[in-house]
């Protein structure tokens, strides 16, 4: 089809033509960029996970098919990491967000200092991680460390205190310094929710002679609906996706009792030379955080629509 | 008006595009600029610097050989300003490995990097990130007439149908065990050299508190290490020749036994409690403190011990031996490690550059100056001329050492799955959170079946 060149110069005089096209124009940059940094990577990790590959460029790549995803699938440390990230999700329910929701509440009250206890709580966020794992390697340490002398002084000399070193404790403990690391980031999180409720509203309740904990149940918790949106997608993606933590206390072990798909991901690159196999591991990990975000987000979408 | 608005929008959104388009070309020059500069430099320019990155494990200056090689770093650089020399050197093994791994694998390999040789980097040697070092070898015979030949056969691939020599060796050592002597003095007991004397000394040591044998399993080769060594005692090389050509088995019963024997003396308590709470420094520092009687280490650590506040209490023998395996009394593990290695060949920009700084660390002037400093305590790839009457433990040391008859690497370095070194370190590992003998040979198995199977 051939255009005229008075209609190019017509459409290009199109108000509603150029329009569109500054909008297209102006979005292509971060578009590319994107594409640059997230896609261009994501493809080549999906690509990469189809192939056997030893992580030198001059060697030859094997094509192996889906081969990648069946070993790992079948790997006895699948379960065991798959395990120890249900272990992180539901601590993320039962540590962080009861201790994030009452240091909100903290924060958020009429308390002197609060602006100190604000600064307080967050800090653990902005210390880095191996500085936080190391800390708490010698809180954990078993001869003559705070936990175990305290566990001693209440006379519990029976149990192992040896947590970081426990095949079971291990992740437990793991979980335990992840919750106080991230409460304090969580905490803004509600924090914010908390602001966005209209005082009147529990003037009113009080008004209306209720307690606080019906003002809790019934406005507090109801109205920070997207709070607790916000803290569930992030705890279950942050669980999933988790690594350092893991590597700078444990390294995964012992054995592979600490194991999560990160350190697997890490240790099958770096360690072991198989970098397709990473790959698969990796491409796992994009596939199950996106399909958890979109399970997430329809649950929450059809909430609200009821 | 409206019209002038609307034509200077799309003009600035084309101009945003074009901008992203010039920079990104611009970037593309740039960057392929600075990867030429990081992969050794690029020359362009007469009196440009020319970049060479070493990558070693010596970077912690309160170890003596590392301070060495630190010192003499700042000393190349000053006498070689035309050189930019970038120490990228980690002390932790696995930082170094994934150092070097990430270098190989972006398409830009670290020009000097320590190399570990043997079976298990045989892929690197395969796929040319390691350059032959024996046409230099021939071309300058000065520059290695004083090493011991013995120590490159680990990066002599010829075995394997490769030519050429891959490295030149660094760090021969050997396990030995350090004894804090004056513990056993006061409590009247000889100091053991045999397994048995050992689990009989220990009901004594343990009843005073003390740890008969400090075992720092934190750090995973501790485990590696101390299976090699205990099967040298039992069997001599035949176990690691079984193991590698797959005759026996991880969970065979030979291997088994001697993961069941470690396991005994833990459960007897000969290596104390919390193992995995502590390091192989953790090691040195409770037989320094005398919380631990005896600490199996090696070579390695006789300048630090020799720092010890109570260097004079402490003795150095080999690892112990079984009463009813004498005849392998005197097998060991031990032999050369670490190598220095290149990724420069001929031709390469930084190739001369790189053969400089590669000579430099390894010339007969290093090694000297490190037999200085050490006041000719450990071991050395090289013989000097003048000997420096050495201290009590390197003498100790070197009256066992001279006496061994074989000596071997870790088992899994003669293995090309790459991963079995990690996977054996592991799972020895988990001796100490309660794991049984079988347990551990057989998830190493697997591994190895594993390997085998996508290998075929």
């Amino acid at each position: 089809m051939n255009i005229r060149p008075e209609g190019v110069a017509g459409l290009v005089g199109n108000k509603n033509f150029r329009s569109k096209m500054e909008s297209v124009l102006l979005s292509l940059p971060a578009f590319l960029i994107y594409s640059f940094i997230i896609i261009y990577p994501m493809v080549s990790v999906f690509y990469m996970s189809f192939f056997k590959w030893n992580g030198i460029p001059s060697s030859s790549m094997e094509f192996t098919g889906l081969r990648n995803y069946i070993a790992f699938f079948m790997d006895n440390r699948f379960y065991t990491a798959l395990r120890n990230i249900g272990i992180f999700i539901l601590s993320g329910f039962l540590l962080i967000l009861p201790v994030a929701f009452f240091l909100a509440t903290v924060i958020q009250s009429k308390l002197r200092g609060k602006r100190f206890l604000r600064t307080s709580y967050f800090f653990p966020q902005v210390i880095s991680r191996t500085a936080i794992a190391l800390m708490w390697y010698f809180l954990l340490y078993p001869e003559g460390g705070p936990v175990a002398s305290l566990f001693h002084m209440i006379g519990l000399n029976t149990v192992d205190v040896n947590f970081l070193g426990s095949k079971i404790w291990a992740i437990y403990a793991i979980t335990v310094i992840n919750a106080w690391t991230y409460a304090g980031f969580n905490m803004l999180i509600f924090s914010a929710g908390l602001t966005s409720i209209p005082e009147e509203i529990y003037e009113a309740a009080v008004v209306d002679g209720v307690n606080p904990l019906q003002k809790l149940m019934y406005i507090t918790v109801p109205m920070m609906k997207s709070s607790f949106q916000l803290f569930v997608i992030n705890c279950v993606i942050g669980s999933i996706t988790t690594f350092e933590m893991v590597y700078a206390t444990t390294g995964g072990g012992p054995g592979s009792a600490s194991e999560v798909f990160g350190t697997l991901l890490y240790k099958n690159a770096f360690t072991y030379n198989n970098y397709g196999y990473s790959n698969a591991i990796g491409s796992f990990l994009i596939i199950a955080s996106f399909g958890a975000t979109l399970i997430l987000n329809f649950i929450f979408s059809k909430r609200d629509r009821d | 008006m409206v019209k002038k608005r609307n034509a200077v929008g799309f003009l600035m959104a084309m101009a945003m595009v074009l901008s992203l388009f010039s920079g990104c070309s611009g970037n593309n020059s740039g960057a392929g600029g600075s990867s030429q500069a990081s992969a050794g430099g690029q020359n362009q320019a007469g009196n440009e610097k020319v970049a060479v990155r070493i990558l070693t494990r010596y970077s912690n200056p309160d170890n003596v050989r590392e301070k060495y090689f630190i010192d003499r770093v700042a000393k190349f650089k000053s006498e070689n300003p035309d050189i930019d020399l970038q120490d990228i050197s980690v002390s932790d093994e696995n930082s170094r490995d994934t150092k070097f791994k990430t270098s190989v694998a972006s398409g830009n390999p670290i020009e000097v990097f320590n190399f570990l040789g043997y079976a298990a980097n045989i892929d690197y040697v395969k796929n040319g990130v390691v350059a032959d070092l024996d046409p230099l070898f021939k071309e300058d015979p000065e520059w290695t007439k004083n090493y011991k030949k013995s120590l490159f056969s680990p990066v002599d691939y010829s075995a394997y149908g490769i030519e050429g020599i891959y490295g030149i060796p660094t760090t021969p050592y050997g396990v030995c065990t350090f004894y804090n002597k004056a513990i056993f003095d006061k409590l009247g007991i000889q100091i053991p050299e045999t397994w048995e004397q050992i689990e009989a000394a220990a009901p004594k040591l343990i009843e005073k508190g003390i740890t008969p044998m400090a075992f720092g399993a934190k750090d995973n080769y501790r485990g590696g290490h101390f299976l090699t060594a205990l099967s040298m005692k039992v069997y001599g090389a035949d176990l690691k020749d079984r193991l590698i050509s797959g005759e026996e088995k991880w969970n065979g019963k030979d291997t088994v036994s001697l993961i069941s024997y470690m396991k005994k003396l833990y459960d007897e308590g000969v290596f104390g409690k919390n193992n995995l709470a502590y390091t192989a420094d953790g090691e040195l520092a409770k037989l320094e403190s005398g919380e631990a009687a005896i600490c199996f280490s090696g070579s390695w650590n006789i300048a630090t011990i020799n720092g010890f506040s109570n260097a004079k209490d402490i003795v150095c023998k080999g690892f112990p031996y079984f009463e009813a395996h004498q005849e392998n009394k005197d097998m060991w593990m031990g032999g050369p490690d670490d190598f220095l290695a290149i990724s420069s060949k001929p031709g390469d920009a930084d190739y001369d550059a790189t053969v400089k700084v590669l000579k430099y660390f390894s010339s007969q002037d290093y090694w000297q100056g490190l037999y200085e400093v050490q006041k000719g305590s450990g071991t050395y790839p090289v013989s000097f001329g003048e000997v420096i009457p050495a201290d009590t433990l390197t003498n100790g040391f070197n009256e066992y050492y001279n006496s061994a008859v074989n000596m071997i690497g870790e088992i899994e370095q003669y293995d090309k799955m790459a991963a079995l070194m990690d996977v054996v370190r592991t799972n020895m590992q988990t001796i100490f959170s309660g794991s049984k003998a079988q347990e551990i040979g057989d998830v190493i198995q697997g591994e190895v079946d594993n390997y085998l199977a996508s290998n075929k």
